[in-house]
């Protein structure tokens, strides 16, 4: 089923990252590599680090005045911390999809356009090709077809963050970012949008923050745990929960805290 | 002691005739001045050449002037707001922009006429002109305007900065497609306030835009706004044209009822223009 596991190509690779907000230093030390086609889950507590970790991949924390990042995080062995890095081609090849689905105020249509606009897409038909691709991989496609043009607003949770995940697929990214992209959602919508990244892993690679074990063991081929600003533990999922190397994995996954 | 129950209907009793008073209030006001003004409302007093006694002049100089302020006053105040909220750094810079601008919007409007007869009537333009109003207007509105922008800035959600950042937008995109669009109904409460304020002033343009009776043609030429005819109209010595106090004074309220009706119809049609932005920002066409 997980074809790609044995797969020892790096998409992403992270070398001793120190990340900071002002003073406060919120990860020490961090390396860890992003196979290809793989779906990585990163679980931890709350306040660990995970998000914040996962927001170095596509430099996200940018947007946060005093945040830095120290040491080397190489996509396709290219710093993207470095001097000539493009953030806008990074987060184009990065895409991400938040905790909470946040489709902007406008139409579905243009909410799936806007990241092609962005790019330069302009020619029309194309840009509704692209799109009705990118609903059709998200299922979503039969359920809005028709009222394209209707607010992104008024659909449900559920299918605002498959929108959301569509929007970033569009783009046609290397890498999909989550961040606890089920965490605002019903079963139903959850066991969704797990069943989609399985079939996306084909195309992309796929690193996930979440708080949900059980979710995490589902989806994910490696597992990454955090804990208060370390990587404590970084393996195959299997090995993850059913070998743990440290006693506060091991304690953590059987659910004595966190 | 009274119940629970009759403190509330006490309490309710008194807001409620607080507000029919106000009401009342309100109603009287302008039912005088339209009743007062209504003997003179002819469409040959309202659209006749002011050199005749008409109000040609101080409606067309009303709207030339509001719609020359808005020329400056929207850009200047938007791009103020943008820096402030979305580029500037919180600093002592920024610390003292703010605190100028909570100052400026402290100023009574006299005191702007003053700066605007110093600055643009005498130095920049020579004379009293519809630039040199609606500059003076401008310089006045501009601290209020720019709060509003900042606040309906201020007020769109993170998300939505996420979302189109996550996207690969640069800031720049982000504020022309995201949150300049989204912050339109807020603009436009400022920019209807701004219109009340243009077309009610007559202190800082006094001077500034002076009296002129003739039809205005460029924004060099001076004119007269429907307030400041009204207040020439109030003050005028009773001998000029043969005219009797009396006369002048029901005048007076003539325009007074073509002023209250022309803010209604303006801000009639901001509303409009704020339902028609809304609906489009919200993807209903």
């Amino acid at each position: 089923m997980k074809k790609n596991e044995n797969c020892d190509h790096i998409k992403l690779s992270v070398h001793h990252l120190d990340f900071f907000y002002g003073k406060k230093q919120v990860l020490r030390k961090i390396s860890m590599d992003i196979h290809k086609h793989s779906i990585t889950a990163l679980m931890g507590p709350s306040g660990c680090g995970k998000s914040t970790f996962l927001r170095v991949m596509n430099r996200m924390n940018d947007l946060i005045p005093e945040a830095r990042a120290i040491g080397t995080v190489l996509l396709d062995n290219e710093d993207i911390y470095g001097n000539n890095t493009d953030v806008v081609k990074l987060r184009q090849r990065v895409g991400m999809v938040f905790q909470q689905p946040n489709p902007l105020p406008k139409s579905i249509f243009d909410n799936m356009a806007y990241g092609l606009r962005i790019k330069g897409i302009k020619d029309k038909q194309k840009i509704a090709e692209l799109i009705e691709k990118s609903l059709k991989k998200t299922s979503l496609w039969g359920e809005v077809k028709d009222e394209l043009h209707k607010s992104a607003l008024s659909l449900s949770g559920g299918q605002q963050q498959r929108l959301c995940i569509a929007r970033a697929i569009v783009m046609e990214p290397e890498m999909i970012l989550m961040d606890e992209p089920c965490s605002a959602l019903d079963p139903i919508s959850t066991t969704k949008i797990e069943e989609l990244m399985k079939e996306l892993v084909d195309d992309y690679t796929i690193v996930i923050v979440t708080h949900n074990m059980q979710q995490a063991q589902r989806v994910s081929d490696w597992t990454g745990f955090f804990y208060m600003g370390d990587l404590l533990e970084f393996d195959k999922t299997k090995e993850i929960f059913h070998h743990p190397k440290e006693k506060k994995t091991q304690e953590y996954i059987e659910g004595r805290w966190g | 002691m009274l119940t629970k129950n009759s403190q509330q209907n006490i309490v309710w009793s008194i807001l409620w005739a607080i507000t029919i008073l106000l009401m009342i209030v309100l109603l009287l006001l302008i039912g005088y001045v339209f009743v007062k003004g209504a003997p003179e409302m002819k469409l040959s007093f309202i659209f006749g050449p002011t050199t005749n006694g008409g109000l040609m002049t101080p409606i067309v100089g009303t709207l030339y002037l509001t719609i020359m302020t808005l020329i400056f006053l929207i850009p200047l105040s938007v791009g103020t707001a943008v820096y402030l909220s979305e580029y500037a750094e919180q600093n002592w810079f920024t610390e003292f922009v703010r605190y100028s601008l909570t100052s400026l919007a402290g100023i009574p409007s006299i005191i702007f006429g003053l700066f605007g007869v110093a600055l643009f009537v005498m130095i920049w333009f020579k004379k009293a002109s519809i630039i040199a109003g609606s500059l003076t207007l401008t310089c006045l509105s501009l601290p209020f305007m720019v709060a509003t922008t900042e606040e309906a800035i201020r007020s769109i959600p993170k998300a939505w900065r996420e979302a189109s950042y996550g996207l690969g937008a640069t800031k720049w995109y982000t504020i022309i497609h995201v949150v300049l669009p989204n912050a339109t109904s807020g603009i436009l409460t400022g920019v209807i306030m701004s219109i009340g304020r243009v077309i009610a002033e007559t202190a800082p343009l006094l001077a500034t835009v002076g009296f002129s009776a003739f039809l205005p043609v460029s924004p060099m030429d001076g004119t007269r706004t429907l307030a400041l005819h009204l207040f020439y109209l109030a003050t005028e010595a009773p001998t000029v044209g043969g005219l009797t106090r009396n006369d002048l004074l029901s005048q007076a309220m003539a325009v007074g009822t073509v002023l209250i009706i022309l803010i209604i119809l303006l801000n009639f049609l901001a509303k409009l223009i704020f339902n028609h932005f809304n609906q489009k920002v919200r993807g209903f066409k």
